[in-house]
């Protein structure tokens, strides 16, 4: 399971992933006054969508997109589901892990 | 909030005008420009140097479009602004030319788009903010995305979510400035899958077009001797951006909510009182959650009244009766103008066999990338 490198607002709570370069959207702090924290690259699938058409050769299609609901607040996080694995359910759990700048799904376990 | 200066000044929509929104061609954009202002200038009657200044709306054509233009009409050192707000350029255009004239300064002005489907460039992807999407996330996942989670909430079919193409499929093919100008099976909506469960009938195309609206205060329509009854009036315009909503709030109908519910205090209407409506459906699952999210019906049942024709010519409300830009098509600019355009036309009684009987009551709503929101409401001419 991995771990998601992000910004807390003191200020107002906002969490951000990664972490706000700039100001928080919440309250307008500046991004030097965010805090470092981390988040468990773990919570409940919202929604997904298998994509069959794609501007680009990777990843090659279909691949299923995946977004997740995390266990430790914030926004919800869009990524990939690891190939060859079925869709997870609507409320199914998933862990995830970055790798080369994507974020991949699967389930946990 | 400051006051309202469209009950101040009224403001009219005078005269409209279209080049058809069709796949990209050669054609430079000066001529399906040009074609549309004409068309404005002939509908409303007028000779173009009564017009004052000009909003010009475009996503991708560049630095200066206007003047090189609209010079072409004879350069007669009217004023003229390029307005950039991705997917709504025409709509923002409608809304500054809108403030224009209420404000007082112009007595006639026109709101136009126009663009060209190429040199796409993004300003959020180069912003210097990082994301673990690693650009799997095209807008048509996105809303499949949203798509998935709204059916499995409501129960809502993927049949039911079709329906809207069909629909808006049916009323492109009797547009004539339409892109897709063809009725389709449910059978046809349902092939040739895309991202979830939308398939390439159920995503607008992005071509190229233009749109043109003349807007005139009160006292220019009486001026001018025009008919009161074929100029309806603006009488909401609003423009919103997304707020730092609280994690786990639905962000698209969200704006959309905040954006109508401030247009219908406005105007003063409530959104069950609207006869016709131009909704951003770029993807079908759109036009639900955003009806949804204006009012027009409960959440969760805009699916089975799209199904029983609540929203066909002739239903409850019109909905998209321009096609929509799933079969009207999506050229970015020329969009926000064009369902201005449809709307004056469905308002006037003028839309043939496209006319929602008795229409009286309109609605305009776009969405951009950003993401911004801008409604307006317009209101038949007396």
């Amino acid at each position: 399971m991995g771990s998601l490198s992000a910004s807390r607002c003191p200020a107002c709570g906002r969490l951000a992933t990664p972490p706000e370069p700039y100001g928080c959207e919440g309250c307008g702090a500046p991004a030097g006054t965010l805090e470092s924290t981390e988040l468990v690259a773990a919570g409940s699938v919202r929604a997904t969508a298998m994509v069959h058409r794609h501007h680009k050769p990777d990843p090659a299609t279909p691949f299923t997109v995946v977004e997740v609901v995390l266990d430790g607040g914030g926004p919800a996080l869009k990524g990939v589901l690891a190939p060859g694995l079925d869709p997870p359910a609507i409320g199914e759990r998933v862990s995830g892990a970055v790798l080369d700048g994507r974020l991949i799904w699967e389930r946990e376990g | 909030m400051g006051r309202n200066i469209l009950a101040d000044r009224a403001v009219h929509v005078i005269g409209i005008g279209l080049h058809r929104y069709q796949s990209a061609t050669d054609t430079p954009f000066v001529h399906l420009g040009l074609t549309a202002v004409r068309a404005a200038l002939d509908d409303a009657g007028i000779a173009w140097p009564t017009v004052e200044a000009a909003f010009v709306g475009s996503a991708l054509l560049g630095m200066a479009p206007g003047r090189v233009m609209l010079s072409r009409l004879g350069a007669t050192g009217l004023a003229i602004q390029q307005v950039e707000n991705a997917s709504a350029s025409g709509s923002t255009a409608v809304a500054l030319g809108a403030l224009e004239v209420a404000a007082g300064r112009s007595d006639v002005v026109l709101a136009m788009g126009v663009d060209k489907a190429e040199g796409w460039r993004v300003a959020p992807n180069s912003a210097g903010l990082a994301n673990y999407e690693g650009g799997t996330v095209v807008p048509f996942t996105h809303f499949a995305l949203l798509a998935d989670d709204y059916m499995g909430r409501y129960g809502t079919t993927v049949e039911q979510m079709a329906r809207v193409a069909l629909k808006n499929h049916a009323n492109g093919a009797r547009n004539p400035f339409a892109q897709r100008q063809k009725v389709r099976t449910m059978e046809e909506i349902l092939a040739d899958p895309i991202s979830g469960s939308f398939t390439r009938l159920q995503c607008c195309p992005v071509g190229e077009g233009a749109a043109a609206v003349i807007l005139a205060s009160g006292e220019a329509v009486a001026r001018l001797g025009l008919d009161p009854k074929r100029c309806p009036r603006i009488t909401a315009s609003v423009t919103r951006s997304e707020a730092a909503y609280p994690p786990g709030t639905p962000i698209d109908a969200t704006l959309t909510a905040e954006t109508c519910r401030l247009a219908f205090e406005q105007a003063g209407v409530a959104p069950t009182e609207l006869d016709v409506i131009e909704v951003h459906d770029a993807f079908s699952i759109e036009e639900l959650l955003y009806l949804e999210a204006m009012g027009v019906c409960g959440a969760g049942e805009a699916g089975p009244l799209v199904e029983a024709g609540a929203f066909d010519i002739g239903g409850r409300a019109a909905v998209s009766p321009s096609g929509g830009l799933l079969a009207m098509g999506h050229p970015l600019g020329p969009t926000g103008c064009g369902q201005v355009a449809e709307v004056t036309r469905q308002l006037r009684g003028e839309a043939g066999d496209r006319q929602q009987p008795g229409a009286r009551l309109g609605l305009t709503h776009m969405v951009g990338i950003g993401a911004v929101c801008v409604v307006h409401v317009l209101q038949a001419g007396a």
